[in-house]
């Protein structure tokens, strides 16, 4: 009877502790951000989940993408890019794949910043025509105008995830492989 | 059809048994307005339902209306739960608790022992969180001072760092996310000094943060002590880290749990951190540069 009372009493608090509880499990076992999800791990790590794509065209040529949002939510909405970087599930970065493989990709040109490591610096000179461009899902209302812009469509895509952290003793941001996945057409 | 729905609604409206009672719901839907809002949906429906209530202000305490705040907050919240900040997550659990207060026969010690608990278990996990993620130790915050846009210009003033350095700092990273390639990294260029003030704030906040959760969890209802405490975070902390939403939803819950005695500084408080929106990062920027 009593804890039944206190139950009635603090039943919103417990809800917190419980979705509290679960947030933690799936931060700390599973890829959710300790920021998110009601476990109240705001400022509490400079960890981050990155997922990076590559994607293959029909000839076997493989392009950078840089995976961003549309202001009018095609082909990906911003809300479901923010929600996968934040818990990159595997149905929902299936989902993603998918988003990215029917639309088309336009290039743009990209600078490496001269205060990224040698041995990346060196691995992007060596493939050159691989970082030459980063292509952003984009939205066209037909195909003329894409191919105008020459903007592309592949057949499948990898996706990485690495996980970002910053390291005090040598004051850099180093990311390292956590798991990819493939979606084809 | 208007009139019916206001009788209908009238019918559900309640006498307010105290001025305490009246403040806590007239100050939550202040903050509604203010910071309730995730979107569009809540933008629309609850920002001007709880306008409405303050302006028809007997209104303001009705059963139905803050039942329709509480299903709205649920259902625009829940469609983005991974994207929401934790506060947002909060104040929900807070119009719930409004909610179902109304909704029962529970008199206000219900809500004010049920704000000074939330603030102790979003203060403990807050803590906890902290702790496991590796917060005692050196980083967490130089890193957020280098690459976060929010803290950059404090660098840029504390080292004197160029702007500029702290702003390709940002670009490095983000062309960093784009490269699949494992071990990649970026140097960012900092001093020793930066690194053991930050270290040693990010030690003060963690300890202040475990002290507050700990007065909040386990003091008495009418003790002085946790109020400080309260304000002293609150003030200390949110003019560096501007997460206004968080403040004010902490400072509301203060409002809901203190004494008469210490109401007013919560009141005084809430207004002052109102003062956060101010671009103080920006105008110093400016001043030093323009001039």
């Amino acid at each position: 009877m009593k804890i039944l009372k206190n139950l009635d009493n603090y039943l919103i608090c417990y809800v917190l502790i419980v979705i509290a509880f679960i947030q933690l499990y799936n931060s700390q076992f599973d890829s959710l951000t300790p920021w998110k999800g009601g476990g109240f791990g705001m400022f509490s790590t400079n960890k981050n989940t990155n997922i990076t794509a590559t994607g293959y065209k029909k000839d076997g040529d493989s392009i950078l993408i840089n995976i961003v949002s549309s202001k009018f939510s095609i082909p990906i909405s911003k809300n479901f890019l923010i929600s996968t970087k934040n818990f990159p599930k595997k149905e929902k970065l299936k989902k993603l794949g998918k988003q990215i493989i029917n639309s088309y990709l336009k290039p743009n040109h990209v600078e490496f910043p001269s205060n990224i490591d040698e041995n990346t610096l060196n691995h992007i000179n060596n493939n050159n025509k691989f970082y030459e461009f980063v292509y952003e899902p984009t939205y066209y209302e037909n195909d003329a105008t894409a191919l105008a812009e020459e903007a592309i469509k592949i057949e499948r895509i990898k996706l990485r995830l690495f996980q970002t952290d910053f390291f005090e003793n040598d004051l850099t941001v180093k990311k390292s492989f956590i798991g990819e996945i493939e979606i084809s057409n | 059809m208007v009139y019916s729905l206001l009788t209908i609604l009238e019918k559900h409206n309640k006498n307010y048994q105290s001025f305490s009672e009246e403040l806590i719901f007239k100050f939550s839907l202040v903050l509604l307005v203010l910071d309730g809002s995730t979107g569009w949906g809540l933008d629309i429906f609850m920002r001007i339902t709880c306008a409405l209530m303050l302006a028809f202000s007997h209104y303001s305490n009705n059963k139905i209306l803050w039942l329709i705040i509480s299903l709205l907050l649920l259902f625009f919240n829940s469609l983005q739960f991974y994207i929401l900040d934790n506060h947002k997550i909060l104040f929900v659990y807070w119009v719930l608790l409004i909610t179902s207060y109304l909704w029962t026969d529970k008199d206000l010690k219900y809500l004010r022992s049920n704000a000074k608990i939330l603030i102790g278990l979003v203060m403990f996990f807050a803590v906890f969180q902290k702790i496991i993620n590796g917060f005692g130790s050196p980083g967490f915050l130089h890193g957020r001072f280098l690459f976060d846009s929010r803290f950059m210009l404090v660098t840029h003033f504390i080292i004197d760092t160029p702007y500029e350095v702290l702003a390709n700092n940002r670009n490095s990273i983000s062309i960093l996310n784009l490269l699949p390639i494992n071990n990649s990294f970026v140097k960012l260029s900092s001093t020793t000094f930066m690194g053991y003030i930050l270290y040693s704030f990010q030690l003060f906040g963690l300890v202040f943060e475990g002290l507050v959760a700990s007065l909040f969890l386990f003091s008495k209802n009418n003790s002085i002590a946790k109020d400080i405490a309260l304000l002293i975070f609150c003030i200390g902390t949110y003019f560096i880290f501007p997460v206004i939403g968080f403040s004010s939803i902490l400072l509301i819950l203060g409002i809901a749990q203190s004494s008469i005695k210490m109401r007013k500084f919560y009141i005084i408080t809430f207004v002052i951190i109102q003062f956060i929106k101010v671009p103080w990062q920006e105008i110093i920027f400016y001043f030093q540069n323009s001039l």
